[in-house]
């Protein structure tokens, strides 16, 4: 057998050198060994509560052990928390989908899993449609949560929770723009952006870093408000009396597919100005700190963070977050029971947990601060940045605690009034429209505006800029719009639609290009 | 080979295949067949009349031919180097050549950014050389992008062509080129006439790895920003929440290209295999290289190693760097990344499960694959190239398209729902590493089968060694070169695997090292530093084993079948 061993591994004898890579061998797998920090034991009987969640483990690990705490201070018994994460919101969106539909050919009613947390609204709303989710009972439990001096049922047009109490909201966030003042200086670009507009100028040309809507309805939502947006300061433009609060009934629609084609036209220039469009959240404010962009759609708590990183590691203050005031939503990341939760008790729970001032303050107290209920305390390890929900968590006490306390979402929104009736049945539509114009037309998209550009701008290329421009006619504002709308509900004819919209833009961009070459300067 | 043997081994193969490959694969892509309850190949027409799926498949096809030649251009020459000749270094530069490919995944776009980002190292150094100033910014990741993703993929992927090459070498029998060399056939023309198609099994093995690798990569497109490929195609629809079936139509689509690529590439490279009877009779057949020659030599291997690790040297430097702007090298130090990381709770256990699943496919995929390797090689089967084909499919598919199929084989009511990862993902992770490794090692034993002569195992069994002790004691031991090559391609991939390993591994206790590295990179503000700094652990770890294994078997490689 000896002889089988050597002549399957004929080795060398071990030399010096050898030794040497043994050793190393040894001292690398030791290392991770000798700086293990100590664990908490699981007490013994400990009750288990089952959690898929996209949130990072930062948010796992400061709710589970204030959440332990808690329970124990409350009810006197031991819980541990089984959380299982699989990726992002999309792959966990996947996930229950296909686990019900296996649950529900064996007849079974759940799934498993006792809570779903985090992710959007946009995915907790699809999931709670498709019955997957429950009535959790809060708003029997805590009535006095559900008001507007506490938690608003909507704000700026968002949904914070569920009317048949099946999601709640649970922080906030919204989308904001980073910059790098090095790299604006470096291109001239002054003043930095201070609106979504402002990225759509040809000097931000392949220096913007943008998040893509295709792949989550937050970023969704939040190009759904930048149209709003201007939709509003089309109506405003005209003169529509009241245009910033006029009830759709009262817009013209001719005004508004004017405002419709100028948010298009705004999103198509920020577009060509994109280096990518990315699904990763951490790669806006990473780029944009590092110069690989100038400037960035991000989340907001992404974008703060990010900024007070390199002030404190790099002393240095290149790296801006705003939210844009009147131009940005906020909107929400939902905590859900899910059907047929096997733990239903220990879950209702976790959910007035999350929603209680105890939970609330987790989200945006420093690390090591006591200030909040003696219960739970702060954070013991992460600070989380995010926004609490509470409206009542904006205080003077609280703000002393706060790791951001001038970020105050309920006062920043500004004017913003959304105005469902506009855009809230083209959700689906918007996001097709923004993949097929800006995304898988890129190259073309890109390719036409520098050379409109380079041919001394919009104004001097005029009929190069309205084939840019361009929009397909069933996707003008509209009676069209609206057929178009219904026509993504059948997933081949959203494939046929996605093609049709693919060539016209491909073939404008080529002929914009074409036109801009041969405009006379 | 009996062919009732090999019908029941290649039916065992197949079985294995269906149940764990195109079962999930099917599982997940029948949405692209089904519509309203209703057969339909309408998804297909869609995507043949949308000229930018055509498009993706053509810069695919031309990402995998350029990346394929700049590959065989570049490490040819250096397995011919380390095979046939000596020289200064010429120990650790064979090991350290295989360390691009461990390169871990998410840290590795935060490398090449430090080197190549607008305010990254080059155009640091080009700022302190006084030849630009900081207006004049080149932005080297958003030029040329197709060369961009061609060079950065020949860059990771050469070590596979590198070591089935150095493979093949080894089982030159020299005894061939001594005798061409006496009848007037020598250097470059015997090289060309006599080496090179003795060789071509294990060129053609290492060639279609890298060929079909570089046609479905995701990573290095994705970090390009270069969208207008297949692969980033696919990814895109998969995550769009539109929840569209055409991107599993395109992953169909991926896999009959795959195929065919395959099937006519063994047509044109893959058939000629000359198989020798001897390994030789002369010991010691490398030639030492001195003065310049040897400097020539060690120069190649240097250049290429120092190019294939700039990301490798661009996260190392982010792991321990507290800032890093503006310069060539970090402006500041630290050690904190490496003490929350390492000391981080996810750390430890995702290592020893890491280690535990890659050994474990490892070894699945060399008994898998050497019995695969004999029917396809050995045996008289007709439809022993279908086998070779299906067994390389793996390579053309999605990890996350395969990741959710084990999730849906795996449910309640399901033939495997003892396996729900849900639960433990053990078995179904080790399953899905050996199934995605497996052609690696099917190549490399294919490639070493090819080049011995089946008269040696013939003599075995005339006299009275039965069947699977010839495989044992004669076989086995004539490909150990090849095989250790493809264990250790199976094993480092394995460790590095990444779509399995998020979705499958759902609980923290059965993470993987990759997932942790996920976990890790998730984490505010300091993520992407952690992430690096675990990143950094791994590449040691998988390095210093590579080089371990190197020194201990590497010098027999090329020399230990001389008779």
């Amino acid at each position: 057998m000896f002889d089988v061993f050597l002549l399957f591994f004929p080795m060398n004898r071990p030399n010096t050198s050898t030794l040497v890579l043994f050793l190393a061998l040894v001292l690398v797998l030791l290392v991770p060994f000798l700086l293990q920090p100590r664990r908490e034991a699981i007490p013994h009987g400990a009750r288990k509560l089952v959690i898929m969640s996209p949130h990072n483990e930062a948010v796992r690990h400061e709710f589970e052990r204030a959440f332990q705490r808690w329970h124990r201070a409350r009810f006197g018994e031991a819980v541990t928390i089984d959380w299982r994460n699989i990726g992002g919101t999309s792959e966990i969106v996947r996930y229950l989908d296909s686990e019900f539909i296996a649950a529900e050919r064996v007849g079974r009613n759940g799934i498993g899993i006792d809570l779903f947390f985090g992710g959007g609204q946009y995915d907790h709303a699809q999931q709670a449609k498709k019955g997957h989710l429950a009535a959790c009972g809060l708003r029997q439990r805590h009535p006095e949560w559900l008001t507007d001096a506490v938690i608003p049922a909507t704000f700026s047009g968002e949904m914070f929770y569920d009317p048949e109490d099946r999601w709640y909201g649970c922080c906030l966030s919204s989308f904001g723009i980073c910059w790098n003042q090095d790299v604006l200086a470096a291109h001239g670009i002054r003043p930095a952006p201070q609106g979504w507009a402002d990225l759509a100028d040809f000097s931000y040309y392949r220096l913007v870093a943008l998040a893509d809507p295709t792949k989550s309805g937050s970023i969704n939502k939040a190009f759904e408000m930048l149209i709003q947006e201007q939709l509003r300061s089309e109506l405003t433009a005209r003169g529509i009396p009241g245009g910033q609060a006029t009830p759709a009934a009262s817009a013209a629609a001719e005004d508004l597919a004017a405002g419709w084609r100028r948010a298009f036209g705004v999103i198509r220039r920020i577009g060509a100005n994109a280096r990518y469009f990315t699904d990763s959240a951490s790669k806006v404010p990473l780029d944009v700190a590092q110069g690989a962009a100038a400037a960035g759609m991000c989340i907001d708590f992404y974008g703060r963070f990010e900024s007070e990183m390199i002030a404190r590691n790099e002393r240095s203050d290149r790296m801006i977050y705003i939210t844009p005031i009147g131009g940005s939503s906020v909107s929400v990341d939902p905590i859900a029971l899910i059907r047929g939760a096997p733990h239903r008790e220990l879950a209702e729970r976790f959910i007035d947990f999350c929603l209680s001032p105890e939970g609330q303050q987790l989200w945006n107290t420093r690390v090591g601060e006591s200030g909040g209920p003696v219960i739970t305390g702060g954070p013991e390890r992460y600070a989380l940045r995010r926004l609490p929900i509470r409206k009542d968590m904006y205080t003077q006490k609280f703000s002393q605690t706060m790791s951001d306390p001038t970020a105050l979402p309920y006062l920043q929104v500004g004017d913003f009034a959304y105005q469902a009736a506009w855009t809230g049945p083209l959700f689906a539509l918007i996001r097709v429209l923004i993949r097929t114009m800006c995304i898988d037309t890129h190259a073309e998209l890109t390719s036409a505006w520098e050379a409109i550009n380079r041919n001394g701008g919009p104004a001097a290329c005029p009929a190069a800029f309205a084939a840019f421009m361009a929009l397909p006619p069933n996707a003008e504002y509209g009676q069209a719009l609206a057929v178009t709308a219904q026509q993504l509900n059948d997933k081949l004819t959203e494939a046929r639609l996605t093609r049709e919209w693919i060539l016209f833009f491909r073939n404008q961009y080529r002929q914009a290009r074409d036109l801009a070459e041969k405009a006379v300067p | 080979m009996k062919n009732t043997g090999a019908i029941l081994i290649a039916a065992a193969i197949l079985s294995l295949l269906g149940l764990f490959f195109f079962w999930p694969l099917a599982l997940t892509v029948q949405s692209a067949f089904v519509f309203n309850h209703q057969w339909t190949l309408a998804f297909f027409g869609e995507l043949v009349q949308n000229p930018l799926y055509a498009e993706g498949l053509r810069n695919s096809l031309a990402l995998a031919i350029v990346t394929t030649a700049i590959v065989v251009c570049m490490a040819l020459p250096l397995a011919v180097l380390a095979a046939r000749f000596d020289f200064w270094g010429k120990t650790w530069l064979t090991g350290l050549i295989l360390l691009p490919m461990i390169l871990p995944p998410f840290v590795g776009a935060i490398g090449i950014r430090q080197i190549l980002g607008p305010y990254g190292v080059i155009n640091a150094a080009l700022v302190n050389l006084h030849l630009m100033d900081w207006s004049q910014a080149v932005d080297w990741l958003g030029r040329g992008r197709f060369w961009a993703v061609a060079i950065t993929e020949a860059l990771h992927l050469y070590p596979i062509f590198y070591l089935n090459a150095v493979a093949a070498i080894a089982n030159v029998d020299p005894s061939l080129e001594e005798a061409a060399e006496n009848l007037g056939c020598a250097g470059w023309r015997r090289f060309r006439r006599i080496t090179l198609p003795l060789m071509m099994p294990g060129l053609f093995a290492g060639g279609t790895l890298v060929f079909i690798w570089s046609f479905t990569e995701l990573g290095t497109p994705l970090m390009f920003d270069y969208a207008r490929v297949t692969a980033v195609q696919i990814y895109n629809g998969i995550q769009d929440i539109g929840a569209s079936p055409l991107p599993y139509a395109l992953v169909v689509v991926m896999l009959v290209a795959s195929a065919g690529f395959y099937a006519l590439g063994k047509g044109v490279f893959g058939r000629s295999g000359y198989e020798m009877m001897a390994k030789g009779s002369t010991a010691g057949s490398t030639r030492p290289l001195r003065g310049a020659r040897a400097g020539a030599a060690f120069g190649l291997f240097a250049i290429v190693f120092l190019l294939a690790i700039l990301p490798h040297i661009g996260v190392i430097l982010t792991s321990f760097s507290q800032a890093w702007y503006r310069s060539v090298a970090p402006s500041q130090w630290t050690l904190e990344w490496y003490r929350q990381a390492l000391g981080h709770g996810l750390t430890l256990p995702s290592i020893h499960n890491s280690c535990f699943y890659a050994l474990l496919a490892m070894g699945a995929d060399l008994i898998l694959g050497v019995a695969a390797a004999v029917i396809i090689v050995r045996s008289s089967l007709r439809w022993r190239g279908a086998l070779d084909t299906l067994i390389m499919l793996p390579l053309a598919v999605p990890g996350i398209v395969l990741a959710f199929g084990y999730i849906a084989m795996s449910q309640p009511g399901r033939l495997f729902a003892g396996l729900n990862p849900t639960e433990n993902p053990t078995v179904l992770l080790i399953i899905a590493y050996a199934v995605r490794r497996l052609p690696y090692v099917v190549r490399a034993a294919a490639a070493g089968l090819q080049q011995i002569s089946a008269s040696l195992e013939e003599a075995a069994k005339n006299l009275g060694c039965p069947p699977v002790r010839t495989v044992v004691r004669i076989t086995l031991p004539l490909i150990s070169a090849n095989l250790m090559a493809g264990g250790l391609l199976a094993f480092s991939f394995a460790m590095l695997e990444v779509s399995d390993s998020l979705m499958l591994a759902q609980k923290q206790a059965y993470f993987p090292i990759t997932k942790a590295l996920y976990e890790l990179f998730q984490v505010l503000g300091n993520g992407p530093y952690l992430a690096a700094a675990l990143g950094v652990w791994s590449m040691l770890f998988l390095g210093i084993t590579l080089l371990l294994a190197n020194r201990l078997l590497g010098q027999r490689l090329g020399a230990v079948f001389r008779l």
